[in-house]
């Protein structure tokens, strides 16, 4: 290294941040001259008695003091705001929510009576006739797998099974004295469960029979659940043969 | 005060002489100082959750400070520049100013008449714990440009010390 890149380099020099080389190469250089020694001495103490006088500012007194009150203040204050913010944010959801309400609340139907009567009185009227309009207008097989007796039909609907809506149509024969028998057909679609395992079961008050339907109607299996020793109770009186 | 609260009074304790002394070299007035460094620290509070190395607390104040203070600047269109091309890129064979002691007043003198983005790099130098890559973080420049800078500002201090009568700024 020669003096005027030694010089260079001085320039550049803060403590700990020349690289381990160039530092190598300065430290033999200023051993073997005199005059960048001499520069390099006269730098240090120039730039460690501006160090000095640069860092020499007398702080005012009570400053601490004074930026401690500040800064309570603006706590405060920001706290305040933030509190404005949350009723503010409080305030819109509610409008928002009182909104939604009363939206819920107009567009909600009125429930009518007249309307419940005569559309029962039509179930009543012709049972099997409403089961076949509905099963029509749930797009099912309108032919069911069984001559069931409707003058003992009292409901067709849905019944959640499994966290799905299966449709069924229920039946019920009143004796003297005792509870009434009941038979349920379930008609479970394919695209609802997996019907691969499906059989026949037996509880203590309950017969399950699986009623595999023709080869038109792949996409339903009927499931009857009954309370008689048989379905017989349930189905029509074999027609005479003329 | 709060959790909050509790972080700003470290942060006041550790770092306001710091900082009120940085203020003070950049604006050249106590006054302006204590305005700058209450500034500064207001805004701390409002920007604490976004400090999120507490070691570097001292370097981000510093830099909230300088950006007010450049703030201030502009709205006072307040410019004071000495022509740094008269004093040259390297310095070589610039006298050191007689003795081993700088007058803190003549100091602050040569560094109000020195550009902004000479002078804050100059005083970062002479700052404790800045280094060159700290000081061009504070600056948004490249290393290169600091040292640069650095090496041009410490020229014109030299001259400036060691002369026996301070040039006429060039501009106002």
């Amino acid at each position: 290294m020669d003096c005027t890149n030694a010089r260079t380099w001085l320039a550049f020099r803060k403590p700990g941040e020349l690289p381990a080389d160039e530092l190598a190469a300065l430290t033999a250089h200023l051993t073997a001259c005199a005059a960048c020694a001499a520069a390099v001495a006269g730098a240090d103490a120039f730039d460690a008695a501006v160090g000095r006088a640069m860092t020499a500012v007398p702080v005012p007194t009570g400053l601490r003091d004074r930026l401690l009150k500040q800064a309570a203040a603006r706590a405060r204050t920001t706290a305040l705001r933030k509190l404005g913010q949350a009723a503010g944010i409080a305030a819109t959801v509610l409008v928002a929510l009182g909104i939604v309400y009363g939206v819920f609340v107009t567009l909600r139907p009125t429930f009518h009576v007249d309307d419940l009567t005569v559309r029962e009185d039509a179930v009543r009227d012709d049972p099997e006739r409403a089961v076949r309009d509905w099963l029509l207008a749930a797009n099912l097989p309108t032919d069911l797998p069984l001559d069931l007796d409707f003058r003992n039909h009292v409901f067709h609907g849905t019944e959640r099974v499994q966290d799905r809506d299966v449709p069924v149509v229920m039946f019920q024969i009143h004796r003297p004295g005792q509870r009434p028998d009941v038979a349920k057909l379930y008609l479970v679609r394919r695209a609802q469960f997996n019907l691969g395992q499906l059989k026949d079961s037996q509880s203590s008050f309950f017969s399950g029979k699986v009623v595999r339907p023709s080869e038109s109607q792949p996409g339903v299996v009927y499931v009857v659940l009954y309370t008689t020793e048989s379905l017989t109770p349930f189905q029509n009186p074999p027609r005479p043969q003329l | 005060m709060g959790l909050a609260g509790h972080g700003i009074r470290t942060l006041i304790d550790a770092h306001y002489e710091a900082l009120f002394r940085y203020a003070y070299r950049l604006s050249g007035s106590a006054s302006d100082a204590e305005d700058l460094t209450q500034e500064a620290f207001g805004k701390a509070i409002t920007r604490l959750d976004q400090l999120r190395e507490p070691d570097r607390a001292k370097a981000w104040l510093f830099r909230i400070l300088r950006n007010a203070y450049l703030h201030r600047v502009r709205d006072e269109k307040r410019h004071k520049t000495v022509p740094l091309d008269a004093v040259g890129d390297v310095p070589q064979g610039v006298p050191d100013p007689a003795g081993v002691d700088v007058d803190p007043a003549k100091l602050q003198a040569a560094l109000d008449d020195l550009d902004e983005t000479f002078r804050t790099p100059l005083v970062l130098f002479y700052f404790e714990g800045f280094s060159y890559r700290d000081i061009a973080e504070q600056m948004d420049l490249p290393i290169g440009t600091v040292m640069s800078r650095l090496a041009r500002a410490k020229v014109y201090l030299r001259t400036r010390l060691a002369s026996s009568t301070d040039p006429a700024p060039a501009g106002d």
